[in-house]
């Protein structure tokens, strides 16, 4: 048996494994996750909330943007607080105030003695953490202190929601626009589903001593503190990944130096006389698109940071009433996908044809509609969302047209579904012009298989974003929801980055095909041996019992262990670039793959492992320092990748052109920089801050307005500026030199 | 913000001074030719003190809560700005010959002076108010 086929069969050995373990826990959460109340009443019997209502709520939640504006359960956006910490805080606080008041005669909780506060919060933590829920009738019964507690947190939301003068300071710092939920019913409903996701994170489990979001979050008024297996496997998982780290070395250390080398590099461009076909040509139109998508999603990106100084004004102008908050952070999260998702559509179908050299009937046609529909999409899916923002949708016809509220999977299902059609009349398009390749025995048809089952694995994992539906638990839509982004970011888009990378090269002559499968195949087993299982790091505190949180901490640690070693991969595709005279050429696509390298290590790698053990999640989780890792992983990594990608396909479409490389050279240093500065300036020392704040005060704490509006917060949030505004350059001067090629064109020989 | 005041606008004049300074040395070291890697460190150094002084500025007006387009006296700053930044990227890569480079070089230069007038008097006019 072949080296290469060994590979192929240990990796769908490793992948039936995994997904088998990631299914099983899906089905642990399942069984385990915090009970939905068939009813909430009061020890004399009284009604205080039902089912029903509570699963209005979370739609009234979903229809202004959901997790874009605040979070659940740490999930979602940084500006307006955690709601399920924020409404837990207060709620104990209410209760604390009203003992207060009447067993010692003080005003508040702070005005009792010392002796007093701590019998207090003895008698709150016996209380709000035994749980009252009944399996067999579905009620959770609570005291008629609780209820009045509730009443007052809910008589706050309902007035934060809505235009009431005297909350208007809060939403000021919330970012939130006045009258976020038109309807006083669905704003009483709202604060329904907002105590219940708080209910689940202060109550014990039945017969557990941990509640159902494994203590998070940190809440010292009653003991929510890290339980014991937090720590144990923060640590197993460190350990797991210097273990990793060791084997990898070991592995470097025999492996290294034995790959086979080209033994002649080609003298020209192996691609230079490669013709471009119709369908090729007509790629060049997403490109123009995905640039557009990229520079208005900086644009919103930059109106988004500014809500979080000004609220709801914008130098002056009330913006938040067009363009609130909620549905700027929607965009710019969701454009982020979808123009890097299409530079990597574009590429696949441009190397489909120039692979195999054959252009199927039609495949222009294709390539023309699937573009119109993606047009569609964008414009039709953010249409529905500013309708559902902006409270003139309807319930009834959010989720299949508004705003689903799970951020990256936001877009209503009707055109979720369309999307997926949309990918698979992509995978059509691909795998019918690589066929012949594909079915041709050749050297290279491993490579190029594990190219087109990535792109594959690309168009049907979004098939996860149609599993939930309108009601299904969110525990559940947690767990397909990170099917979704985490298989995509971690699994299948790095798997498709190292195959197309090593594929280029391989099409340029650069390296061997056989040493360029190997690496490959062994890059897709070490991602895929952390990256499946390591789905379950995002769902720690989102109801899942205790193995699960155990199976994410170790497998998601294995993951930075490829990361810890892309120093190579950065130098060699470094050397490439200069291994021969026209490989001049391709100096600029290849720099932005060593950019890829770079941000890999230090945006997916160090920030990601920063927040990634369950003990730092627990009080880091959307903290300043998840944008940190969201923003130089996923442009720094996937963008950067997309640019690359895009330039490449470029230079293929306008073979005969003479780049102005000055532009390109200056683009690539802003993006760079300003990412740099973005990160340095600002999400590392005001995540550090937050961090600081949750540790000492609760987590509750470092997200809510007292903290985020201090003036030191407020001056770093202002850093941003430079950084942005000299990623912004970089955006245009990218924007500039790709418009350049096609209006005033320099051809090489001066013609 | 308003804690940070002194500061912000401590910093925004200094980088004015800066910007305007570095764009009179660079016009100099360029029509001297005398060492190109010298003039393109004082191009770099200007970016970077140009996107200092825009920072400060954003924050200004936003502590001030006086805004472009809606006080007059800014939104002649504002507009004079792009201006001015077109003359120096004109100044930069635009110029066939010495005699444009200087006439645009001055014109820059005029530009920062006005836009220091306007600054320092808060009136659209600058140093054209004391006539009226």
């Amino acid at each position: 048996m072949t080296n290469v086929k060994k590979l192929w069969l240990f990796l769908a050995f490793l992948l039936f494994v995994s997904f088998g373990v990631l299914i099983w826990s899906g089905n642990q959460i399942y069984q385990q996750a915090p009970p939905m109340p068939e009813k909430v009443v009061t020890t004399d019997g009284n009604l205080i909330y039902s089912r029903a209502e509570i699963e209005k709520g979370r739609q009234v939640w979903q229809s202004f943007g959901g997790m874009q504006l605040g979070s659940i359960w740490g999930h979602g956006g940084y500006v307006a607080p955690d709601w399920s910490a924020d409404w837990m805080h207060r709620e104990l606080m209410a209760l604390l105030n009203l003992w207060a008041n009447r067993d010692y005669g003080v005003e508040s909780f702070e005005l009792a003695n010392a002796e007093q506060q701590a019998a207090l919060q003895g008698r709150l933590k016996s209380l709000v953490r035994k749980n009252t829920y009944n399996p067999d009738t579905g009620v959770i019964t609570l005291s008629l202190d609780r209820v009045k507690a509730i009443s007052q947190v809910s008589e706050h939301y309902q007035r934060l929601f809505s235009d009431e003068p005297s909350t208007v300071e809060l939403r000021e710092a919330y970012a939130m626009k006045n009258n976020t939920v038109t309807d006083p019913e669905n704003r009483r409903v709202l604060s329904a589903f907002f105590w219940w996701t708080a209910w689940a994170t202060m109550t014990n489990r039945i017969d557990g001593h941990i509640t159902y979001t494994n203590n998070w979050p940190n809440e010292p008024l009653i003991d929510n503190k890290p339980p014991a297996s937090m720590f144990l496997w923060s640590a197993f998982s460190v350990t797991f990944l210097l273990a990793g780290i060791g084997l990898m070395g070991w592995y470097y250390a025999v492996s290294h130096g034995k790959e086979e080398a080209t033994s002649k590099l080609p003298a020209t461009d192996p691609m230079r006389d490669l013709r471009p076909t119709p369908s090729m040509m007509a790629t060049a139109k997403y490109f123009w698109v995905l640039l557009a998508l990229f520079l208005v999603q900086i644009l919103l990106g930059a109106v988004t940071a500014h809500y979080q100084v000004e609220g709801q004004v914008m130098y002056g102008f009330e913006l938040s009433e067009i363009l609130p908050y909620s549905i700027t952070r929607t965009w710019h999260t969701q454009l982020a996908v979808l123009w890097i998702a299409l530079a990597w559509l574009a590429t696949g179908l441009y190397i489909g044809p120039a692979v195999s050299g054959y252009e199927p009937p039609y495949q222009r046609f294709g390539v023309n509609l699937l573009w119109v529909c993606l047009l569609v999409i964008v414009v039709g899916a953010f249409t529905g969302q500013w309708f559902a923002v902006n409270q003139t949708l309807g319930l009834e016809h959010n989720f299949w047209f508004g705003h689903q509220g799970w951020e990256y999977a936001d877009i209503g299902r009707f055109w979720q579904w369309f999307l997926f059609i949309g990918l698979l009349l992509w995978l059509c398009l691909v795998g019918r012009s690589l066929w012949p390749t594909l079915r041709q025995p050749s050297e290279s048809r491993s490579i190029i298989g594990l190219l087109f089952l990535s792109t594959v694995a690309i168009g049907l994992f979004f098939g996860a974003a149609l599993v939930w539906n309108e009601h299904t638990h969110i525990s559940m839509v947690e767990y397909w929801r990170w099917w979704l982004v985490h298989l995509w970011v971690e699994g299948f888009f790095e798997v498709f980055a190292t195959a197309v990378i090593a594929f280029l090269f391989t099409r340029l002559g650069l390296i061997p095909v056989k040493t360029a499968t190997v690496a490959v195949l062994f890059a897709t087993i070490i991602f895929m041996s952390g990256g499946v299982i390591g789905t379950l790091h995002h769902l720690y505190f989102v109801g899942s019992p205790t193995p699960v949180l155990a199976l994410g901490a170790s497998f998601s640690a294995l993951e930075v262990v490829p990361l810890a070693y892309i120093g190579f991969e950065a130098y060699h595709n470094y050397t490439l670039g200069h291994a021969t005279e026209w490989m001049k050429r391709y100096r600029w696509p290849i720099m932005f793959f060593v950019a890829v390298a770079f941000w890999n290590l230090v945006g997916a790698g160090l920030f990601g492992f920063l927040i990634n053990p369950p003990l730092s999640l627990y009080y880091m989780q959307g903290l300043n320092l998840t944008p940190l890792h969201g923003h130089t992983a996923l442009f720094g990594v996937y963008g950067m990748l997309g640019i690359g990608l895009t330039l490449f396909c470029i230079r293929g479409i306008k073979p005969d052109l003479i780049w102005p490389e000055g532009i390109l050279k200056a683009s690539f240093w802003c993006f760079n920089i300003g990412l740099a500065l973005m990160a340095l300036l600002t999400l590392l020392p005001l995540g550090v801050m937050q961090l600081f704040a949750s540790l000492n005060h609760g987590y509750w704490y470092a997200r809510s307005a007292d903290f985020m509006q201090q003036p030191v917060v407020d001056l770093l949030v202002w850093m941003r500026v430079p950084g942005d505004t000299i990623f912004a350059v970089g955006a245009l001067l990218l924007a500039w030199f790709i418009l350049s090629l096609w209006i005033k064109p320099k051809y090489e020989g001066g013609q | 913000m308003i804690e940070f005041y002194d500061e912000v606008r401590q910093v925004h004049w200094l980088m004015a001074f800066a910007s305007g300074g570095l764009l009179f040395i660079h016009g100099l070291i360029h029509l001297s030719q005398v060492d190109n890697l010298l003039s393109t460190s004082v191009r770099y150094l200007r970016y970077g003190v140009d996107t200092v002084l825009i920072t400060a500025a954003l924050m200004l007006t936003n502590i001030v809560q006086q805004f472009p387009f809606i006080d007059a006296w800014l939104t002649v700053k504002f507009l004079l700005l792009i201006v001015y930044l077109f003359l120096s990227h004109i100044m930069l890569y635009n110029t066939r010959n010495q005699r444009q480079y200087v006439i645009v070089w001055g014109l820059a230069l005029m530009t920062w002076l006005f836009i220091f007038s306007v600054a320092k008097t808060h009136n659209s006019w600058g140093i054209f108010s004391m006539l009226f």
